[in-house]
Parts: C-alpha cells; structure tokens; sequence
C-alpha cells in the first residue's frame, strides 16, 4: 500500500508539472509581449528604459528554463498577477469564487449520485426487463441534450411559465435553497445519463456470479444481498468514477453558472476568457486542473483501500472522460 | 447484429436527414437567413415564417437550415482531427514504447485533468475569432481518450502472428500500420469516432452559445441561442427552442448509432 501511495502521489506531481508547463507555453502563446500581458494597458504610460527594467524584472532576458523556474516559484508563492479589468490580484478575485461554486457542485454532486445510484441499481437488478430498457432509453436522452439547452428549457418551463423557482443570481444570505434548485439540477441533470449508464453496468457485472445465486438459494434475504455483496463489489469503480465526474462537473459549472448568473468560479472563467483578462483565466485553469489531479488521486487513494485488488498496478485508478 | 442493421437504423436514417436538409438549405430556405428585416422582428412561428423570427427579424427556419451545415461541418471536421491525431499518438505510444509512450501517456492525463470546457475556453481566448479556430480547438482537444483506446489496441495487435510474419517478411513500420494493424483497429476507430462527433458538435454548440465559439456572422445552431436568453422573458420561446432541438437530435442519433456499433459484429471472422 505504501508503495502505490507513493507511486501515485509522484504520478500526480509529475501531470502537475506537465500541466504549469501547458500553462507556460499559455502565456507564451498569448499575443503580444509578456510585459504587456502584465501590465495591460498601462505599459503605454511607461517609457522605454522602464520597459527594459520591467523585462529584467521579470527575468525575459533570461534562458527558457530559468523563466520558467521564476514563473512557477512566483505561482506556487501565489503572484497570481493582476486583473486587467480591476486591477486587484487575481488570486482574491478567484478565491472569492470558491464558496459559491463548492456549494453548487457539492448540490449537484449530491443529486447526480443518488440518481445514479438508484436508477443503476434498480435498473441492474431488472436486467432487460422493460423498466432496464426504459432507464437506458431516458439516460441516452439526457445524455444527448446540450446542458445550457437544458437550463435554458428548466428556466424558461420552472422561472418563466410556472414562476416557481428563481432563475438567476445567489439570492441574500450564505446560500438560498431555491436559487441553488435549478442550476443544481441542470449540472445533474446532464450528466447523471452517462453516469446512470456506468453505474448499472458495474451493478449489473456484480450482481451477477454463482455466489450470489447459491446466497440466495441458502434464503438470505435480498436486502442483504445488496446491501452487503453487491453494492461493496461495485464500489471501488464507483468512487473513481464519482471523481472524475466532479471534474465533468466543473466544466457544467461554466455553462450553468454562466446561465444562471451564479457567482461561481465557471462564469468568472468564461468572464475572463470574453475580457482577455489572462491572470485571471489562467489562475482558474490552474487551479482547476490541480484540484482535479487531486481529486483523482483522493478517489484512487480510496478505491485501492476499499478494493486491495487495485493496489497492484494502478491501472484502474486513473479515470476520466 | 449486422452491420445493415446499423446503416438502415433510424438513427442512421435521422442523421442522413439532418444531414439532407442542412446540404439542401439553398433550395428550402426560402429566404436570405442573413435578411435584417427591423418591420419583422421577433415574430412567432406561423406568421408568415415558419417557425418565427428572431430579434433582427431574421428568419429562424433559414437560419437553422444554414446553421446546420456550420455546425455538422464543423462538428465533423473537428472529430476527424481528434480521430487523426488520436490514433497516430496511440500507435506511435504503442509501438515505440518507453520514453516517448510515457510522455504521451503523462500528456493525455494531463490534459484529461483540465476540464474539458476550460480548456477550449482558455484557448479560444488567444486564438483568433473564426470557423479554423473552433475547428483546431475542439479538434486539438478530443484526441486523448482515442488515443488511449488506440495504444490498448495496437498493443495486443502488434505482436499478432501475421503482423510479425509481415516483419519478418520485411515490411517496415508504416507498411505494418496501413496493411495490417490499422484493418483491425478499424472497427474500434468507428465506434470511437461515433463518440467524437458527438463531443464535437456539443462542443461547438456550447462555445457558440458562450459567445466563443463560430462567430455571429455565420449562423450556427450554437450562436443562434446566444441571444435566445434574453428574450426568452418576452416570451419568444422559439428563438431557444429550435435551434437546441436540432442539437440534441443530432447528437442522440450519434450515440444511438454508436451504441448499435458497439454492439455489431467487430470482426467477421469472429
């Protein structure tokens, strides 16, 4: 165990560095000069002996290598840059962000999984019968509608017809339950197809076998039967699967936040890419993508201590879409 | 299953028609799709437009016509750039092995570990506004989970008797990919490419809608909701309707015929 601790936390720091260096190469890519990427629309305000300064300062007449090394020591010490829009740091603007966008995905996480987790495993247990085949058919649909189509469709049938739920912004105080209903759901919604799919497909893998066949000819009841072999047979996958989908989840984030005008971290991404305002978007790129390595491997972590079969190779605990 | 079954399914036949009418826009829409019509403007469906008109007064029927041809286009492209570069990295990763199989491998989980959206947002934030554009991002950025399936597969093919038979018998490594690893990779490349059409189409959708995406000169079912929200408080539930519609039946054909796919004989003799 301690070894594949070790093997996949040194796996996890290895995509992390790949990934700054993606993110180097960004800021690289970005048109024009790094120093204007600073410092915006002010560089026209400076002279050009303090260009040249800015440009040692930022260490640009230096080797590839030792630009990236700064770069990367400034990022890890949380220099973030600043917004062009507002000028405060881009760091503040972000964390800002965090709380609301936590709180919509842990909802929509909640509401996802226990969708998966009903409609999978009643679904399974009714291997191609005609409830099986009718959840499939729903979840291949789900799957196929376009998220914000989705939102737009709740929005205009739950805030415009009907004038139940509220249709955009947080509402007053920490966090209001009926703002948090419908882009919870939407974020849910879409991708709970995909997710009720994999899930009964593991359920089904699992609730199939001599074993559960004789357990049931020796009268142990089927509740025990679910509760205590085939639901624990399925949940090593189930929980690297339940991580990836908070990555999948993220990227929902984008478009539902965006829709519903949720102060989250999505619209602040989709603000900053319309604006060009790149401190800012690629601080949310980073900070994503190391929230992302870290949930992987927090779900790999936990689907090798459930399932010692996973400690071997490490193979299954890489997941993603 | 056989393969017939697939090509006269009516998924198949549902995007064929999707496909037909968008290749016939010219012949059927009846009017210029770029038409401002200002004495005409957010008129419902019936009146004189087929399914109404949008917030310039264009008409929605033209223009979803002319959207599908962008958006099926570039939807397509975009999949046979991700299918390219996807099964060229997976060969290349499964035959070469070592140090440059684990820097493609360590690169693919990189940048599966960005959410997907984010990453063609922060790229279509420095690349310039245009159809290319959105091609090369969505393209550039689906390859990974192919590349992935391909690796695994040329892995168990490449040390088939026949393959091996070919390299003994000469047959250097390009001649050994285009006559013999690639035919039997191919079943796995349909299915895997149905899945990518798919992704691309959403993809293009939802980067238009946010505004990133095709630009508004050129009609696109994705750009055409962009402006859908604002109105849909007035009332003018078609503008967001159809256009959406036609995404979504798109994109479950795809996956219906991808599943059928899936499950169709992989190799005849088998």
């Amino acid at each position: 165990m301690a070894l594949f601790l070790l093997k996949r936390v040194a796996e996890s720091v290895l995509m992390l560095v790949l990934g700054s260096l993606l993110c180097f190469a960004f800021i690289r890519l970005i048109p024009g000069d790094p120093a204007a990427a600073m410092y915006g629309d002010q560089l026209q305000k400076l002279t050009e002996a303090d260009r040249l300064r800015i440009s040692e300062n930022l260490g640009l007449d230096e080797q590839l290598p030792v630009q990236y090394i700064h770069w990367a020591s400034q990022v890890l010490q949380g220099n973030w840059g600043a917004s062009y829009l507002t000028g405060e740091p881009a760091d503040e603007i972000i964390v800002r962000t965090l709380i609301p966008t936590a709180v919509l995905l842990m909802a929509s996480q909640v509401i996802m999984i226990g969708l998966a987790l009903f409609f999978g495993l009643t679904s399974a247990l009714r291997r191609n019968g005609l409830y099986d085949r009718i959840v499939l058919a729903a979840s291949v649909m789900l799957m196929a509608i376009p998220p914000f189509w989705l939102g737009l469709m709740m929005m205009l049938f739950f805030s415009i017809r009907l004038g139940v739920l509220p249709s955009s912004g947080m509402g007053e105080g920490p966090f209001s339950i009926p703002h948090l209903i419908l882009p919870a759901l939407v974020i849910a919604l879409s991708h709970a197809g995909y997710y009720i799919r994999l899930f009964r497909n593991h359920f089904a893998a699992s609730s199939s076998g001599g074993h559960l066949l004789a357990l049931r000819a020796r009268g142990v009841p089927h509740r025990r039967i679910i509760l205590a072999h085939i639901l624990p047979n399925a949940a090593a996958p189930l929980i690297v699967y339940t991580g990836a989908s908070l990555a999948v989840s993220l990227a929902g984030s984008v478009v539902v936040e965006s829709i519903f005008s949720w102060p989250g971290l999505g619209r602040l991404a989709l603000k900053s890419a319309l604006a060009h305002d790149y401190p800012v978007l690629l601080g949310v790129i980073l900070l994503s993508m190391a929230f992302v390595i870290l949930i992987n491997l927090l779900a790999s972590l936990l689907a090798a201590w459930t399932d010692p079969r996973l400690r071997g190779s490490g193979a299954e605990g890489r997941a993603g879409r | 299953m056989k393969i017939r079954h697939v090509i006269f399914s009516p998924a198949a036949l549902g995007l064929f028609l999707l496909a037909l009418l968008s290749s016939a826009a010219p012949l059927l829409a009846g009017s210029d799709p770029a038409e401002v019509r200002m004495d005409q403007i957010l008129q419902p469906p019936g009146s004189g437009h087929l399914l109404g008109t949008d917030e310039l007064g264009r008409d929605v029927w033209s223009r979803l016509l002319y959207g599908g041809r962008v958006s099926l286009a570039v939807g397509f492209l975009a999949m046979v750039l991700s299918i390219s570069v996807g099964v060229i990295l997976g060969t290349v990763s499964a035959l070469t092995g070592g140090f440059v199989d684990r820097l493609i491998m360590r690169t693919s989980d990189m940048l599966l570990s960005i959410p997907s959206l984010l990453l063609m947002i922060g790229l279509q934030a420095i690349a310039p506004a245009g159809l290319l554009s959105v091609i090369l991002v969505i393209g550039l950025t689906g390859w990974m989970l192919i590349a992935r399936v391909i690796r695994t597969e040329m892995m168990a093919t490449r040390n088939e008797t026949y393959v091996l038979a070919a390299q003994k018998l000469g047959a250097g490594p390009v001649r050994r990919f285009i006559s013999h690893l690639l035919p039997r990779c191919m079943p796995s490349i349909i299915v895997l490419a149905a899945g990518s059409a798919g992704h691309a189409i959403l993809a293009e959708a939802t980067l238009s809608f946010l505004g990133l995406g095709i630009p508004q000169t050129i009609p696109s079912w994705g750009n055409m909701l962009t402006g859908a929200q604002g109105y849909l408080m007035s009332g003018a539930w078609w503008l967001a309707v159809f256009p959406g519609l036609c995404i979504a039946l798109t994109i479950y054909f795809i996956h219906v015929l991808g599943d059928r796919l899936q499950a169709a004989p992989r190799h005849p003799s088998a």
